[in-house]
């Protein structure tokens, strides 16, 4: 027998008994598998996909004002005013509940009054910008420009990671204009712009203050999106859009979550003593 | 016990966690321990799951990649569903029969030839850049045998004067200039 | 080490400087009984053969007081100069005594005049009179310029390597040699002077050379002759010389005086003013030119052209051409002018004013401001724009065009008086008219360049907010940033609107680049043609061709008849012509360079440079 009483011993500078192929019993003892695998459970799939949702819907909402103001030439006062007076609701929700934020409060109002300001007197300006380009192009141009917005969003996830919503917010506005150059009156331009940055700037802010404090009125607000989106999709446009809305919204909401799950299985994660060594800094990690 | 306590303090390494201490003393009360086994080759283990460096090792996160957020994952969801996507897209688009596809609706659409031609126009890239980086490297990026850049090199400390350092030992820091050298040696 | 390294570099040296230099003379033709003696001018160990006396006996040399019995029984030459002495013998020695340090020369094997431990070399030698003379370089013709080179790392790298040493011993000694060639001449002449009694034995002193010679003379003797009937009117002349010189400096100082508050000097912008200068330059420097040339010339006779004299001849003599052919051209110029006035008035006013300034320019204004070529501009932008240039134009044309019309006749006679002075005034007021007349054309590519630069660099910044960033100044990099709503607001509605009307300041801004471009070709072609005029150097090429000696590059060496002849290298013709080379050089760093080029896609301004020229050529 080629076994000695001598242990096997990972070392190789010492002439040891065994043979060069020989795998010891202890081979592979130090690996440990699927350490670091987070478990993820429906709800918290379905409540993050929600976010998806979410920012879906109020995209959905923005080019159903539009289209409404471009084909069907509604009247834009109902859907403003009802938009201005949730935006100053919450603003004071957002106020009363934060003692600490005066500042914070005065800086939005001050902003919100230069914003709307600037529409107000640049509208005219915006009306003429793209007179000459055809719709065709602006369509384009638009949707890419929402593609980009999908891609960039921050849809701030988890909580405690820093809230980037520059550059979606950015394209979005872009996109905004663009849209808003096809109109030929000025007052629709100034409520179209007015109301895409009250979705798309101040909601998504007091949106992560809900999920921080008051989760239920968040999936409130997502519901109720949802179904103003759905409601006027239907009564806006022909029957497959609205089939093609649905789909969507059911794939993001029930059938992600469950292939997610199902995906994990493959999961397959090897750790050992060769890895690279994590070093610990400043005592905490 | 206070005796095999001590010696198997002395055995470890410098740890401070007190539950190595702790493992130590339970191992310590059946058999003898061994924490390097060079240094003591009398006290064998036979069961190599007991050895206190697996135990070490298995207990540590040193070794542990960094934790996972959930926002790659789901980016990385995202981006398998849309690869999968535009992949069932682009199978669809070669291998379904025209007639199909004017029953769904769909009469403006690329020509099949290009499926075949982007596929193909991809492989031979990639083989050709085997071919083109073999010529990059010999012909664009090869100095010439005779260049200057060859014998010296634009980071040199050079010393002007010959005279200081040319008939001594060499010196570590400055270099001659090579049209000097060539002066001294064949002119 | 280094010690023997340099005394073995000295060494060489010496062994080198044993090394004669002899006319052309063929002495195969000689029978042993005539003997011969070498009389040298030794100057820097370098040795010239300067005379050859034969003869049979040396006791008739003593006789007929060529040479002198010295009083160790040796023979030397019977003249003052101390530089010339004897070096050597061919045949006997003369003298049995005191000939041990001469040289003993013989006909070797192959039948050529041959010495030990001297090396033989030939050449002709050259005349002063005729302004020849050996350079062992290029004689400089003009001041010399250091154009900026660029450097990048290989460049440095080449430059500190590769560095040779100036000037070796061997070099130094290379220049006396050839320095000594030039003095050959003037020493034999002292030599026959001083002892006429010796033979002239230079077979090449022909009686066409010395026809050529007297022929020579005669306009120095006219001018000479002249000069004496002139003398009483001397002073007055000297007189208004020196006040017409005053005159001029104070003129050149007020064309080169720098304005206060940036603005532009006179002679930048005005071509007029660059001509003016540059005449009054030349003629202020002149009679220095000339003093210092003259003087040189007349004491030939025991002094030699230094080389620097040399080219300050060539370039006063150059000046002095140039500006007689301009005044000659200029005279034709004006005649023309003056006959064919009606018809040039007409033409002017025809094609060029009315058609091509104005309403073409209108024209292509009016197509800018409706879909030129199928580009879609913005309706409104274009439109405000094109009317405002087109406003300007008409009020171009109202306050200046119509003004000049029943003058242009004036304006001819003036064009026509100026090229009197030269034909280079002619073109310069003609230029400065021109651009006067374009003047807005001008500034409508400068404001336009400034509209769209302002915008691109608003865009540029726009963007950089769009993707959430900004330029940290202090640090010259580009940071992300927290931007709040508001400013994210603004910062969007304006580089869309920007964006969406940048097209339209493109296509303004393109065709002003072009029109301002033509123009600028124009007077670049004038500005050349003036240039041509003033600084071709007409006086170098004529003399390359009438006799390559008088511009020696350097020498050559070449073998004749067995020997090592030297022989004078004329000047490159690319060195003639150096300050073009540098000019065109620096015309194309200015016009046509990839930085000018991507300026013009971004938007920066091209200036007319005058004066960066002009200084080049001066």
């Amino acid at each position: 027998m080629e076994k000695s009483t001598q242990p096997w011993r990972k070392l190789l500078y010492t002439p040891q008994p065994y043979p060069d192929n020989y795998t010891d019993v202890s081979f592979l003892s130090q690996l440990k598998r699927n350490s670091t695998v987070k478990r993820y459970t429906f709800r918290k799939l379905i409540s993050d996909f929600s976010l998806v949702s979410l920012h879906l819907n109020t995209l959905a909402l923005t080019h159903i004002f539009f289209l409404g103001l471009y084909s069907y030439d509604t009247r834009i006062d109902v859907p403003l005013t009802v938009s201005t007076t949730i935006s100053v609701v919450l603003l004071l929700f957002y106020n009363s509940s934060d003692n600490s934020s005066r500042v914070v409060i005065q800086d939005a109002l001050k902003s919100s009054l230069v914003i709307s300001f600037t529409i107000f007197t640049l509208s005219p300006v915006l009306k003429s910008l793209s007179e000459s380009t055809s719709s065709d192009s602006i369509w384009s141009l638009s949707f890419g420009l929402v593609v980009a917005n999908l891609i960039t969003t921050d849809y701030h996830f988890n909580l405690k990671d820093k809230f980037n919503p520059i550059v979606s917010t950015n394209v979005l506005i872009a996109e905004a204009t663009v849209l808003a150059s096809r109109f030929n009156s000025d007052a629709k331009v100034f409520a179209f712009m007015l109301f895409c940055i009250q979705i798309h700037g101040i909601f998504p802010i007091f949106d992560t203050w809900l999920r921080e404090f008051h989760v239920p009125i968040h999936h409130l607000m997502t519901l109720a999106t949802g179904s103003i989106a759905t409601f006027c999709i239907y009564k806006m446009m022909e029957f497959p859009w609205l089939l093609i809305w649905c789909i969507l919204h059911s794939t993001i909401l029930v059938f992600c979550p469950i292939y997610f799950i199902l995906l994990q299985k493959y999961k397959n994660e090897l750790q050992g003593p060769w890895d690279i060594a994590k070093p610990i800094l400043n005592g905490t990690d | 016990m206070a005796r095999s306590r001590r010696s198997s303090l002395r055995l470890q390494p410098s740890l401070s966690t007190s539950s190595l201490i702790e493992m130590s003393q339970r191992e310590c009360l059946t058999k003898p321990l061994i924490e390097y086994e060079d240094i003591l080759p009398n006290m064998m283990m036979n069961e190599s799951s007991l050895k206190l460096t697996d135990l070490l090792a298995r207990e540590s996160d040193v070794t542990v990649s960094n934790q996972i957020s959930s926002l790659i994952e789901y980016r990385g969801f995202a981006w398998h569903l849309l690869v999968t996507a535009i992949h069932t897209l682009w199978l669809l688009w070669t291998f379904l029969p025209e007639n199909w596809l004017h029953y769904i609706g769909v009469h403006y659409y690329p020509s099949r030839w290009w499926s075949l031609a982007v596929s193909n126009y991809i492989l031979i890239l990639f083989l050709y850049s085997y071919i083109a980086l073999q010529f990059w490297n010999v012909e664009v990026e090869a100095i010439p045998r005779d260049d200057l850049r060859a014998i010296c090199d634009g980071d040199q400390v050079v010393e002007k004067d010959i005279v200081k350092y040319g008939w001594k030992d060499t010196n570590g820091v400055f270099d001659l200039r090579i049209s000097d050298v060539n002066e001294v040696l064949y002119d | 080490m280094e010690g023997s390294y340099k005394r073995e570099r000295a060494k060489a040296c010496r062994t080198k400087a044993n090394r004669l230099t002899l006319p052309f003379a063929d002495w195969r033709t000689n029978t042993s009984s005539i003997h011969r003696i070498l009389c040298v001018y030794v100057n820097h160990s370098s040795v010239v053969v300067v005379n050859v006396i034969t003869y049979n006996k040396v006791v008739e040399l003593v006789d007929t007081r060529v040479l002198r019995l010295e009083a160790n029984g040796s023979v030397s030459l019977n003249c003052r100069e101390t530089d010339v002495s004897i070096v050597g013998y061919f045949g006997d020695a003369p003298a049995k005594n005191g000939s041990q340090h001469w040289k003993e020369f013989f006909l070797d094997d192959k039948g050529l005049i041959a010495c030990r431990d001297s090396m033989i070399v030939s050449f002709e030698p050259p005349l002063p009179r005729s302004m020849q003379l050996y350079t062992a370089s290029p004689i400089e013709l003009y001041l010399s310029q250091s154009l900026n080179e660029k450097t990048s790392p290989y460049v440095d790298m080449v430059r500190t390597h590769g560095h040779k040493r100036a000037f070796t011993p061997q070099d130094l000694h290379f220049t006396q040699s050839v320095e000594t060639l030039n003095r050959c001449w003037i020493k034999r002449t002292l030599l026959l002077t001083q002892i006429p009694q010796m033979q002239q034995t230079w077979l090449d002193d022909s009686i066409c050379r010395q026809l050529r010679q007297k022929i020579s003379q005669i306009p120095y003797m006219i001018f000479r002759i002249m000069a004496k009937m002139l003398k009483p009117l001397s002073i007055t002349y000297l007189y208004t010389l020196i006040a017409a010189r005053h005159i001029s400096l104070w003129l050149i100082y007020i064309m080169n005086m720098k304005m206060p508050s940036n603005l532009p000097r006179l002679i930048d912008i005005s071509a007029t003013a660059q001509q003016i200068d540059l005449r009054l330059q030349q003629f202020s420097y002149l009679p220095i030119q000339y003093l210092h040339t003259s003087r040189q010339m007349e004491s030939h006779k025991t002094k030699l052209l230094p080389k620097d004299q040399f080219a300050e001849y060539i370039r006063l003599y150059n000046t002095l051409w140039l500006v007689i052919n301009d005044v000659t051209l200029g005279y034709v110029v004006s005649s023309f002018l003056n006959e064919n006035k009606n018809q040039i008035v007409n033409v002017f006013d025809k094609y060029v004013v009315s058609k091509v300034l104005y309403s073409d320019l209108n024209s292509i204004l009016m197509w800018l401001m409706d879909a030129p070529g199928g580009i879609k501009l913005n309706n409104e932008l274009s439109a405000f724009l094109s009317d405002f240039f087109r406003w300007i134009i008409e009020f171009w044309k109202m306050a200046l065009i119509d003004r000049l019309r029943p003058n242009y006749s004036t304006v001819i006679r003036i064009i026509s008086v100026s090229s009197l002075f030269g034909a280079t005034f002619g073109i310069a007021v003609f230029s400065d008219m021109l651009s006067i007349l374009t003047f807005h054309i001008y500034y409508f590519y400068l404001a336009s360049a400034k509209i769209y630069h302002g915008q691109l660099s608003a865009i540029r910044s726009l963007f950089r907010l769009f993707c959430g960033q900004k330029k940290n100044v202090l640090r010259h990099r580009v940071d992300s940033n927290d931007y709040t709503l508001d400013q994210q607001l603004l910062g969007t509605l304006i580089f869309t609107v920007l964006s969406f009307l940048l097209p339209t300041v493109l296509i303004f801004y393109l065709t002003f680049t072009i029109t301002a471009v033509v123009i600028l070709l124009i007077t670049g072609l004038l500005e050349m043609t003036m240039s041509l005029l003033n600084h071709f150097p007409l006086f170098i090429l004529l003399s390359r061709v009438k006799d390559y000696k008088r511009v020696p590059g350097g020498v050559a060496c070449s073998s004749l008849n067995g020997y090592i002849h030297l022989r004078i290298k004329p000047i490159a013709l690319t060195d003639m012509f150096a300050p073009f080379r540098n000019v065109l050089q620096k015309l194309q760093e200015s016009y046509l360079s990839a930085p000018v080029i991507t300026g013009l896609l971004v938007g920066r301004p091209v200036y007319v440079q005058r004066n960066k020229f002009y200084k080049l050529l001066k």
